[in-house]
């Protein structure tokens, strides 16, 4: 007789521009349909403590209040929250996803190259606040869904109508 | 936005999704009716559930609308409604088409076409502006990512999309579509103001 497991995963789905930092094991973050959007996933293995932001927008602009639906906003965001529940910068590693494009480079209306400039804003802002990033499944022109495993820091990252592998 | 500017925002896009749904309906040698229209104001963060899912698999026709200020069009389709639509416009028995090819992508392209410049025509002619639409993109992806193309621009300037939705349905055969009209808050203005000025 198998005995089943009495705990169960809870999904937290983030919107566009939502984060979301926990130390619960079984919670999973999720950012379902990124298209230009860049998921960023923060981890501390030791502490076990994620954060997750759902990244709209390169840089705020001026006078703008610090969102995280801005990347170089997001992430000083994500690394003050997982440090009050006990992470540690030094142990701090990031995984990033999304950042397509999705109507190619051609575009006339405002936001070009979004998730180029998504990726790029991301990735610097990451290396300037001192984190690692230890994994990026970016840019193509293919929609992705990132799902954050907090008890183990798993990130699985899946296509339209795909299987998902793991970040 | 006051009363009386949902009023005039309402009578605009009911004369631009009649005057799409006339063209289309011609162009197909059907009546496409539409069954449900409506206009919202929802957070930009929740524009990915407008197919009911950010994951959802969709089919997206997607234009730009630029001339007096900038806007976005947006048909989106359940895979197997947008096959339906392809059999319909190539004029060819329903459960046909099976996947996109090249000939497909462009008949749906075309519906994008129609749709989105009867629309922005009604438009210009109640108001006097020049609004253009861009070629059509077509697009099979998850709802969301096709979506964040207007999220991420309207998030810009404003936390709120402005979204006029109509479902629409080829009663000869079992097949229905979204179209999605969401305008910068720059364009929605300029509309707004060729009220006060008439």
């Amino acid at each position: 007789m198998t005995v089943q497991s009495a705990t169960q995963r809870t999904d937290v789905v983030l919107g566009l521009g939502q984060m979301r930092v926990t130390n619960e094991a079984e919670t999973t973050l999720v950012c379902l349909g990124l298209g230009s959007c860049v998921a960023v996933c923060a981890y501390d293995p030791i502490a076990k403590v994620a954060g997750m932001a759902h990244v709209v927008l390169p840089a705020s602009s001026n006078g703008a209040e610090a969102h995280p639906k801005f990347a170089d906003a997001a992430i000083p965001i994500i690394i003050e929250q997982m440090q009050e529940l006990g992470a540690l910068k030094v142990r701090m590693v990031v995984k990033i996803a999304g950042g397509a494009q999705m109507v190619g480079n051609n575009s006339t209306i405002g936001v070009m190259n979004i998730g180029d400039r998504n990726v790029e804003a991301v990735t610097d802002a990451v290396r300037q606040h001192g984190l690692k990033l230890q994994a990026a499944d970016t840019g193509g022109n293919h929609g992705r869904t990132a799902r954050f495993l907090v008890g183990s820091g798993t990130v699985l990252v899946s296509q339209a109508g795909g299987a998902s592998h793991e970040l | 936005m006051n009363d009386q500017e949902i009023a005039f925002w309402a009578e605009l896009v009911n004369k631009g999704t009649n005057n799409a749904m006339n063209n289309l309906s011609q162009m197909v040698g059907q009546d496409i009716q539409v069954t449900s229209f409506g206009l919202r104001q929802i957070p930009v963060a929740e524009t990915s559930q407008l197919m009911g899912g950010a994951d959802v698999e969709a089919i997206g026709i997607y234009l730009t609308v630029s001339g007096s200020a900038d806007g976005h069009i947006m048909l989106m389709y359940d895979p197997r409604m947008a096959y339906g639509f392809v059999d319909l416009l190539m004029g060819q028995p329903e459960g046909t088409t099976e996947a996109l090819g090249e000939m497909e992508s462009s008949a749906l392209g075309e519906l994008g076409n129609i749709m989105g410049s009867s629309f922005l025509n009604a438009l210009a002619d109640a108001t006097g502006l020049t609004l253009m639409p861009s070629p059509p993109h077509v697009m099979t992806d998850m709802a969301g990512a096709l979506l964040d193309i207007i999220a991420a621009d309207i998030l810009q300037t404003q936390d709120d999309a402005f979204v006029a939705e109509a479902t629409y349905q080829a009663p000869g055969r079992n097949i229905s579509g979204m179209f999605f009209v969401i305008p910068t808050q720059n364009l929605l203005q300029v509309l707004l103001d060729t009220r006060t000025a008439a």
